[in-house]
């Protein structure tokens, strides 16, 4: 089965790996892919997933926690030690303590049992979309700072220069997130947009200002004259501050 | 302590009755050793009964005397320090007819310690410019004033009885306090101020501290198996649930894969919303059992951040949720407890209601205090307290809107979190004619 390099990224045929040793669920999960264009293969435990990853190509790893033998996240570090394959986690497990423990090892998104083949195959196209726009991928999982502040992307909370938690709404944290990767970098309405997935009530365009307007008012000392959150005559938003990775 | 520790006594009677033993022992001991120190060092002390029973004396010899000799024996008696003053009988009526009232201060140390002597029949005594006078009526028509009675307090009768009775009394209450506080108030009040959060205590690392009298430490011990056991039940009853829970996932996601094949659209839409009420409920039970765990460790919270951006999301998604209050209020607690909090009481409020209110303020005692009104049926006062206890379902008003019925777990998880953070949930009635919960946090 030797096919042409892949455009990866594309949802188009990607090689999707499923390791997952219960068969019902393995095989609903690959016709499910084989319907949306991509190509699936089945290992049903840990050793032989490996196998096949150091056989074959594959532009993405759907990867099941319980496993019989080596667990999935055992499977998943050892993945990530030598390969930048993205990896899903499907795990029946939603508590946020085994959430962010999938992610710090190497996986890229989680997924919860049972979900449908919709959720499945959106999450797929967004990590693949993620890849391609950031083929290295493994900064996105740092702690970032700016100004005293703290971001984690993962345990997805931020931190005030006095160590406080502070609240924000997933859109304001998808938001001040994209302006953490990109500093200094003016981004448009509509790549916020995107970066986000934003805006999904009211009018659009609006709808981010109003976000914008609420982070300037949990991060900025005067929201009326802003300088952290810039906005740009016509072009959109810039982000000032200086941020480093911790 | 050391090698004679077993000596101390265990119990709280018999901590008590060393107790008093060794008071009255010390006591008798270092009261005769004052004593002779006083009687050594302040041989001075005026005795009252000697002044009384010597002017007694004196009077007496008067009282017989002609005038002249009386002369000779005034003479005398200033000679050896005795002041007399014989007058008639009118004068000294008149005198102490205006003698002014007595303090009470006065008047209490008297009668506290008063003289051993018995004052004679004919013998007055009356406190005259501020101090007392002795009169003896020497049936003649006169009278013999001794006016050198003391003006202190400082006379044996008062310094002897006081040594002894404030030496004892001090020893007592001085030695029963500190046995008090240290054996049996404070033990007993850490073993109140820790149950008074039972929650905490059950999920707390720290034991009751197994000290103090054998009684106190007895009940220290006994409260800290309880702890253990009831742990140990919590903890495999959670966990059986949880695993319970887990593994029903994978059945699960076998049939909601197989139903989505299904070519009839009803029947498939039946089934996967059947899939979605089963996920629903197990969603519920292990967050409810996880916020039993507590297993986010607490920090420092901007909670009115976290309020108001609950709302925000609310907002965003079409749903307008106001908030009202402080722009920033900082806190230690779990944030993502209460913002599960918040959240559950948002759903429940739109779930009855079509608008929900969120209020932040922070009380004269500088707790905070949240609440969550809505403008729905509200909750018949009896069945406030039900409603908080898991899987708790009415029938009726709340259930009858044609909305998805709940798992009874909703209300049941905030009021875990509140208690969680040694809060308290109370729902009431609000102006609107729908529910408030408030949410009260203590300030520490």
């Amino acid at each position: 089965m030797v096919s042409a390099p892949l455009r990866v990224g594309t949802a188009q045929s990607a090689r999707i790996l499923i390791v997952e040793d219960d068969h019902d669920i393995a095989r609903g999960l690959a016709r499910a892919l084989e319907e949306n264009a991509m190509r699936a293969w089945i290992a049903p435990d840990g050793e032989q997933g490996l196998a096949m990853l150091d056989r074959h190509p594959f532009d993405l790893v759907l990867l099941d926690i319980m496993l019989p033998g080596e667990d999935g996240l055992t499977l998943c570090r050892r993945i990530r030690s030598d390969r930048t394959v993205p990896i899903i986690l499907v795990t029946a497990i939603d508590e946020e303590v085994d959430r962010i423990l999938g992610l710090e090892m190497g996986a890229d998104d989680y997924i919860t049992k049972p979900f449908s083949t919709r959720e499945v195959i959106a999450r797929i196209r967004s990590v693949l979309r993620r890849t391609l726009q950031n083929p290295d991928g493994s900064d996105r999982k740092r702690v970032l700072r700016f100004n005293g502040w703290r971001i984690d992307p993962i345990r997805r909370q931020l931190h005030n220069p006095e160590a406080v938690r502070v609240g924000t709404t997933t859109t304001e944290f998808d938001l001040l997130l994209a302006f953490c990767r990109n500093p200094g970098r003016i981004l448009s309405r509509e790549e916020l947009l995107t970066l986000t997935h934003a805006g999904l009530a009211g009018p659009i365009e609006r709808s981010v200002d109003v976000h914008i307007s609420r982070l300037r008012h949990k991060l900025e000392d005067n929201p009326k004259e802003p300088v952290l959150i810039k906005t740009v005559r016509l072009g959109g938003y810039v982000f000032t501050a200086a941020v480093e990775e911790i | 302590m050391g090698t004679y520790s077993w000596l101390l006594p265990r119990t709280i009677r018999g901590q008590m009755t060393a107790l008093i033993v060794c008071a009255i022992a010390l006591v008798s001991v270092t009261g005769d050793v004052i004593e002779q120190f006083r009687d050594e060092a302040f041989p001075n002390v005026v005795d009252a009964d000697a002044v009384i029973h010597k002017s007694y004396t004196f009077a007496l010899m008067l009282k017989g005397a002609t005038a002249q000799d009386r002369a000779v024996i005034e003479q005398r008696g200033a000679a050896a320090g005795i002041r007399v003053e014989v007058i008639p009988r009118e004068t000294w009526r008149h005198l102490a007819a205006q003698a002014p009232d007595r303090s009470w201060i006065v008047t209490a140390f008297d009668n506290l310690f008063a003289a051993d002597f018995d004052m004679p029949d004919d013998a007055e005594r009356v406190f005259i410019d501020d101090r007392f006078v002795l009169a003896f009526d020497l049936q003649d028509g006169t009278v013999a004033l001794f006016r050198d009675f003391p003006r202190t307090m400082m006379t044996t009768d008062f310094i002897g009885p006081v040594t002894y009775y404030s030496l004892s009394f001090v020893t007592l209450i001085f030695l029963f306090s500190i046995f008090a506080v240290r054996m049996i108030t404070e033990p007993l009040a850490l073993i109140a101020t820790r149950l008074r959060h039972p929650d905490r205590f059950l999920q707390g690392e720290t034991p009751l501290p197994e000290h103090g009298s054998s009684e106190v430490a007895d009940l220290a011990r006994t409260l800290n198996e309880l702890r253990l056991r009831a742990c140990s039940l919590i903890e495999s009853r959670g966990n059986m649930l949880r695993s319970v829970g887990h593994d029903l996932r994978t059945p699960l996601t076998r049939i909601r894969l197989r139903a989505e094949r299904i070519a009839e659209p009803d029947l498939r839409k039946l089934i996967l919303s059947d899939i979605g009420q089963i996920n629903g409920l197990i969603d519920y039970t292990l967050t409810y059992l996880r916020e039993g765990s507590g297993e986010e460790a607490e920090e420092r919270a901007d909670i009115a951040s976290l309020a108001r951006s609950v709302c925000d999301d609310f907002t965003d998604i079409g749903a307008p949720i106001v908030y009202s209050g402080p722009r920033s209020r900082v806190v230690t607690c779990r944030p993502n407890a209460i913002v599960r909090a918040l959240t559950n009481l948002c759903e429940n409020g739109l779930k009855f209601g079509t608008s929900v209110h969120v209020g932040l303020q922070t009380t004269d005692g500088g707790d905070v205090e949240i609440r969550v009104e809505d403008d729905g049926p509200g909750i018949p006062a009896e069945l406030r307290s039900k409603v908080l206890t898991p899987f708790f379902k009415r029938d009726g008003a709340r259930t009858g809107n044609g909305l998805e019925q709940g798992f009874g777990l909703g209300l049941a998880i905030v009021d875990e979190i509140v208690r969680h953070h040694a809060g308290r949930l109370v729902l009431e009635d609000n102006v609107k004619g729908g529910l408030t919960a408030r949410i009260r946090l203590p300030a520490s």
